[in-house]
């Protein structure tokens, strides 16, 4: 797949509809990507769009070295959410009402609401995990990577990123302890 | 040594959740001390699994987005093609100046050599008379 791609993406410099089929195979998982780490659909796609403008100007200089094109992409993106946070300095908490959830595992409206509620939570509780951490639960659970994929997005190597997830959890074991202890 | 053993557990259920990979359940039994910590950490990363679904955009916004990069990316090719040409063109300019100096250098001879012509022919004419 990747090396497929290398040849589509040597078109795109000069061809604007292999940029545009670029386009069409990321535009979902950059946005998915971007949404959860602002919380907003509005940011969502002005940052998706910045994201695509600054690949398309930069593309140029792109040299492919092993890692997938969305590698690139997600660094781009992960750059400009960052100069987001910094310039907002502070975290919004995704609503839910937005996100496409789950079938209900159990039946019925309370159990449904108590299920959102936890969810909820959740989430809350990965907005306020450091970015790297976040980064690492959005491409394993949104965007389906495997460990290796994630370490080339994130430049580490994939014994790295099982300890990060590893003590991703574990924070996150004791932030939702401690949400229900209050 | 354990931490190694309890990380290659998590990633191996997580993988499980997020592909069609199996998920051996004996894991678990072959980490008996380990079970209590373990467990919690598996509910969490089957919440997450829940939680975190792809989002995706509005079709308007998708094709407006890709209506703008498209216009954008013709734009840059064409802004190349013209920058290809330019030397091209500053080439043809120049051949048309040599050329032009070619025929005026000639056309300058051609006048010289008639004005010779003509004297030449005027010192000839006393004789013949």
């Amino acid at each position: 797949m990747w090396a497929d791609e290398s040849g589509l993406v040597e078109r795109a410099k000069t061809d604007p509809e292999a940029f545009g089929i670029l386009y069409e195979r990321y535009v979902n998982k950059v946005y998915s990507y971007i949404y959860y780490r602002v919380g907003n659909h509005h940011d969502a796609e002005d940052l998706t769009a910045r994201t695509f403008h600054r690949a398309l100007d930069h593309i140029d200089h792109y040299v492919q070295r092993g890692a997938p094109f969305s590698a690139w992409l997600y660094r781009i993106a992960h750059n400009l959410v960052a100069n987001w946070h910094r310039d907002h300095s502070r975290r919004k908490v995704v609503s839910l009402d937005d996100v496409n959830l789950s079938p209900p595992l159990r039946e019925g409206p309370q159990h449904l609401a108590e299920q959102r509620e936890e969810e909820n939570e959740l989430l809350a509780a990965v907005q306020r995990l450091p970015d790297d951490r976040q980064q690492l639960l959005i491409l394993k659970f949104v965007e389906e990577m495997s460990n290796t994929q994630i370490g080339t997005v994130m430049g580490r190597s994939e014994g790295a990123i099982k300890s990060l997830y590893h003590r991703t959890l574990l924070s996150l074991r004791e932030m939702l302890e401690a949400t229900e202890a209050q | 040594m354990h931490e190694a053993v309890i990380a290659n557990v998590l990633t191996a259920h997580a993988d499980y959740l997020i592909s069609t990979k199996t998920w051996d359940e004996d894991q678990m039994k072959r980490l008996p001390a380990r079970q209590v910590e373990l467990a919690p950490l598996l509910q969490i990363a089957e919440r997450l699994n829940g939680a975190l679904k792809p989002v995706t955009p509005a079709p308007a916004f998708k094709a407006r987005l890709r209506q703008e990069l498209l216009a954008a990316a013709a734009r840059r090719a064409e802004k190349r093609g013209i920058e290809k040409q330019v030397p091209f063109l500053r080439r043809k300019k120049v051949v048309i100046g040599v050329a032009a100096v070619i025929g005026s250098v000639l056309s300058v001879a051609g006048v010289v050599a008639a004005l010779l012509w003509r004297q030449r022919s005027m010192t000839r004419a006393p004789h013949a008379t």
